[in-house]
């Protein structure tokens, strides 16, 4: 039987990249409390930030073009070192995936399933993320494309249809916080949307000829990605100003003020089959990268066959991550962006110079030898 | 919830433990009976209704104590 | 998994049947004396009566000929399979006719069976042939079998006749523009059908395949256009076929299908020559089978089912409306009903104030839940529709008029179930058929979303969607991904839009071979 080649192409990756940041449109609620009417500035800041601290990303990409993430830590760290790196970023991995199918629980108990608990909702979800894991990273990221297409049509159309509530006068006065406010907002936005890119590190070998224009993937990637966030940021903030820090789920609120005579009214169900779909993908997405994840750390030569039991882990720990869910946004805003940036960018960066320090003593050692 | 946990994680343990073993890949097969465990346990005890930290809590607990960390929102 | 172990463990009781019944066929079909012709005519046909049976319809016919009727003959024809008159008058009459003056020299009596062939038998098919087996082959297949007492070897003569039925307008799939002729169930015309559109480089393979059957196969393909490597798998899977019969092309998309237990099928068919030559054009392979009007064309993309023929000939703007049209249709095919279950359970906010008064109206004093109702009118459906389909064309009709006006008005004002059921299942019903090669799988799809959406509303067909999509992701039709042209990309001018038929420069890059430029400037000018 002729088989399909398990790698993707560039452009499947772009859209599951801007797919992947999209998803977290959600998650917009962690930052902006904390800017408040500056937040947009802090989203394109934290761009403008990340396009230079992915540089080392791109690096390790176009160093190690058919080596993951854990393969490049163990030729890098050294056997146990590299275990001991790559459990950090398991753990990483596992915590985003978990903490991310928590957030889709909250979102559909909050707005479409209220009565319906959590464990059942979840527990469907968790079942396909798992199946399309087993099926493989083409499964997984092939509907990127449509669903960062169908997302992108509604939060336009949404956009449009809500301009007559928009009163940009929110906006001003433009960076009226303390720095450190404007910071953290940054630090947050450039964390939980953007350095999340992190994941793509343990499938980019998958990817024909990622060596070739891997930074353009990148960052086409993830400023598509970045722009719906941005998109979504300027909306609720010229709706709702700095009522917007009243609601969880700001864009759903926004979204439910929307009436065009008696014609179009309760377009907030489109946004929520959009979210449904973009944090299905990231989530079935997340789950594959963990899936692969453990493979790789305990040497498991098929990932697929593990695919149901890391599903069952994720979906065990994402009610044993925060017991409190105000515990669990307080965390977001003050820990969170610490610990990640660490991982996200710091960690990476480590690994590549250490790879350079190291390619430089060998070369140094061969000259005089 | 105890007993449809039991039922799932059965399930799993019979559609990916099971073959591992089956195919005399013992390697592999303890070391994702390992993996489920992780998630077992912690079920168990979630639904026993004993408390169970997450690695994520205790670091945020560990950095609040230090003092590390962005302002709060108060 | 559970589907896959138990494919495989069917598949396993199946090849140790196979290898079973293979052995009995060699047994049977292996005859050592019978290898070849003895060359004493009584003798060979006394044979080959042995082997055929004393069938009614197996004529075999004695004659002398030659300038004293010297020389003994026999015919042998399927009487049905063959055209009588063509018989008569280009081999019976001549060789009446023959007296062989010129010819027939006794100290050469090998050259009467050449003579015969050259001069005497007025037909442009004429093979010779020695082996009995063949010989029985070619008269159970509508040739004559014409053997000559004194020698080894016997002619075959193409007499090939029989009732057929015309080239007709296709049932299936009809058009208001464009081509009406349709495939029939004889495997001459089709192979014309399909030579007459492609004169060029078309290859047409010929296979037989079934044991008892032994029904002729034809490959149909443009060389250099198809992908080599598909085409090989095919051969080698075509090849691999152990069946005793084979009744319709049905059978060969069964053993061909890489995933029988997915909802969607992975081989596709068409009646009309026009779709079929296309197809071929645009690298896939078509599979004629003798005694089929369909013709299965692999490999299949999803985007297939919603192309018809009339797309490339009316104009872009309208053909892209209806795609577009045909895509939302099979949505509501098979969401509909789930949608109104979970709007009319769970949702009831979502639904506008006045329609939510209207619906309650219409609910108020019907005893069931609305997936009850709709699970009940769907099972009427489709119960109406098979009727309908199986039953004589005026008796269906009445079914028809009974079944949609009559019980579901009865149904509404006997209030067991409300209006906006039987609306919403009367619009996915007609939505149903608008892709009329889905029809199946949006049978099943409708049931599963009802019975999530009864369970989970909204959040429940929406994971059904994702369940489709997973399962659409991952099919592949002969190494080709079957979502291939659904998601965007370069090749856009031919999928969710039609764009004019210039623009489609290129071939479908993961069907076609080597030559893959349509129009435009090719590669060697």
């Amino acid at each position: 039987m002729l088989k399909q080649s398990r790698t993707i192409s560039k452009m499947q990756m772009l859209f599951s990249i801007a797919c992947f940041i999209q998803a977290s449109m959600l998650l917009t609620s962690f930052f902006t409390p904390v800017g408040g009417s500056s937040s947009w500035l802090a989203v394109i800041s934290s761009y403008l930030v990340f396009a230079v601290f992915t540089i080392p990303l791109i690096m390790l990409i176009k160093n190690f073009p058919d080596k993951n993430l854990f393969q490049i830590n163990a030729i890098v760290f050294g056997k146990v070192g590299g275990k001991i790196v790559s459990a950090i970023y398991l753990i990483f991995f596992w915590t985003l995936s978990s903490l991310n199918t928590k957030d889709i629980g909250v979102f559909l108990q909050q707005t479409v399933m209220t009565k319906t608990p959590t464990y059942v909702t979840i527990f469907f979800l968790m079942f396909l993320c798992a199946w399309a894991t087993r099926k493989g990273l083409s499964v997984v990221t092939r509907y990127a494309s449509f669903f960062f297409g169908v997302s992108m049509i509604i939060m336009i159309f949404s956009f449009i249809f809500s301009y007559n509530l928009m009163d940009f006068s929110y906006f001003l006065p433009i960076l009226d916080i303390e720095p450190i406010r404007f910071i953290q907002t940054t630090n947050v936005s450039l964390n939980i949307p953007l350095g999340e890119i992190i994941f793509f590190l343990m499938i980019h070998p998958e990817v024909r000829d990622i060596n070739k224009n891997s930074g353009k993937v990148v960052y086409i990637g993830s400023f598509m990605g970045m722009l719906n966030i941005l998109l979504v940021v300027i909306h609720d903030t010229a709706i709702l100003g700095e009522a917007g820090k009243l609601f969880t789920i700001p864009t759903f609120e926004t979204l439910r003020m929307i009436s065009i005579g008696d014609v179009l009214s309760r377009v907030e169900i489109l946004f929520a089959i959009m979210l449904m779909l973009l944090l299905f993908f990231k989530i079935s997405f997340m789950v594959y990268v963990t899936t692969i994840s453990i493979a790789e750390i305990l040497e498991i030569k098929d990932y697929r066959r593990i695919a149901f039991i890391t599903a069952a882990l994720v979906y065990i720990s994402s009610y044993i991550q925060f017991n409190d869910s105000y515990i669990h946004a307080e965390f977001g805003i003050t820990v969170a962006p610490l610990i990640w940036t660490f991982i996200e960018f710091f960690l990476p960066f480590l690994t590549l110079m250490i790879f350079i320090v190291k390619q430089k003593y060998k070369k140094g050692s061969e000259q005089t030898a | 919830m105890i007993f449809y946990a039991s039922v799932i994680f059965l399930l799993i343990i019979l559609v990916e433990i099971v073959p591992f073993f089956k195919e005399k890949n013992k390697k592999d097969g303890i070391k994702a009976s390992i993996v489920l465990l992780f998630a077992m346990i912690p079920a168990y005890l979630f639904f026993s209704n004993i408390k169970v930290y997450s690695p994520m809590y205790l670091m945020y607990e560990l950095f609040m104590w230090l003092g590390w960390h962005y302002p709060a929102l108060g | 998994m559970l589907f896959k172990a138990l494919n495989r463990h069917i598949k396993k009781i199946i090849s140790s049947k196979e290898i079973k019944a293979e052995n009995e066929w060699e047994k049977q079909n292996s005859c050592p004396i019978y290898s070849e012709l003895i060359g004493v005519l009584d003798e060979d046909l006394n044979k080959i009566r042995g082997i055929v049976g004393t069938s009614l319809d197996i004529k075999v016919t004695t004659f002398n000929f030659g300038e004293n009727s010297e020389l003994n003959g026999a015919v042998i024809f399927v009487d049905g399979l063959v055209n009588q008159e063509l018989i008569a008058q280009s081999i019976l009459q001549p060789l009446k006719l023959f007296k062989g003056n010129e010819i027939y020299m006794p100290s050469k009596p090998c050259d009467v069976v050449e003579a015969v062939r050259n001069c005497v038998i007025c037909s442009a098919d004429v093979v010779y042939e020695e082996s009995p087996a063949k010989l029985i082959n070619a008269f159970m297949s509508g040739d004559t079998v014409f053997l000559i007492d004194g020698f080894k070897r016997g002619l075959i003569i193409s007499t090939r006749g029989w009732d057929k039925r015309g080239v007709t307008e296709p049932q299936s799939e009809s058009v208001i523009r464009g081509p009406r002729e349709c495939f029939t169930e004889n495997f001459r015309t089709n192979t014309a059908l399909l030579r007459r559109r492609i004169k060029s480089s078309l290859i047409i393979e010929h296979m037989v395949i079934g044991r008892k059957s032994q029904t002729s196969v034809a490959l149909a393909y443009v060389d250099g256009v198809v992908n080599p490597e598909i085409l090989n798998e095919l051969k080698s899977q075509l090849e691999d076929i152990s069946i005793d019969a084979l009744i319709d092309s049905s059978y060969i998309q069964s053993y061909i299908d890489h995933n029988p237990f997915s909802l969607f099928a992975t081989v596709n068919y068409t009646e009309k020559p026009d779709v079929a030559s296309a197809r071929i054009l645009e690298g896939r392979i078509a599979i004629i089978t003798d005694g089929s009007p369909f013709v299965l064309t692999v490999p299949m993309l999803f985007i297939e089912s919603f192309q018809t023929a009339e797309d490339y000939y009316v104009r872009p703007s309208y053909a892209t409306a209806l795609r577009i049209l045909r895509f939302i249709s099979f949505m509501i095919a098979i969401f509909a009903p789930a949608i109104y279950i979970s709007l009319t359970t769970f949702h009831q906010e979502l639904i506008p104030t006045k329609l939510l008064f209207t619906l309650a109206e219409a609910k108020e004093g019907t005893p069931f839940t609305a997936f009850i109702e709709s699970f009940i009118m769907v099972f009427a459906f489709e119960i109406l529709r098979e009727a309908g389909l199986r039953l004589p064309r005026p008796v269906g009709q009445a079914i028809s008029i009974v079944g949609a006006l009559v019980m579901g008005e009865a149904a509404v004002s006997a209030g067991i179930v409300g209006a906006p059921v039987v609306i919403t299942v009367a619009i996915t019903a007609v939505a149903g058929f608008v892709v009329p090669s889905q029809t199946d799988v949006v049978t099943i799809l409708r049931i599963i979303s009802m019975v999530f959406s009864a369970f989970l509303g909204g959040y429940g067909f929406t994971l059904v969607f994702f369940a489709i999509l997973i399962d659409l992701a991952s099919l592949t039709s002969f190494g080709v991904p079957y979502f291939e042209g659904l998601i965007p990309a370069r090749n856009v001018q031919d999928s969710y839009i039609r764009m004019p038929i210039w623009t489609m420069k290129t071939r479908p890059k993961s069907l076609s071979g080597v030559d893959d430029i349509r129009r435009g400037k090719t590669k060697n000018n």
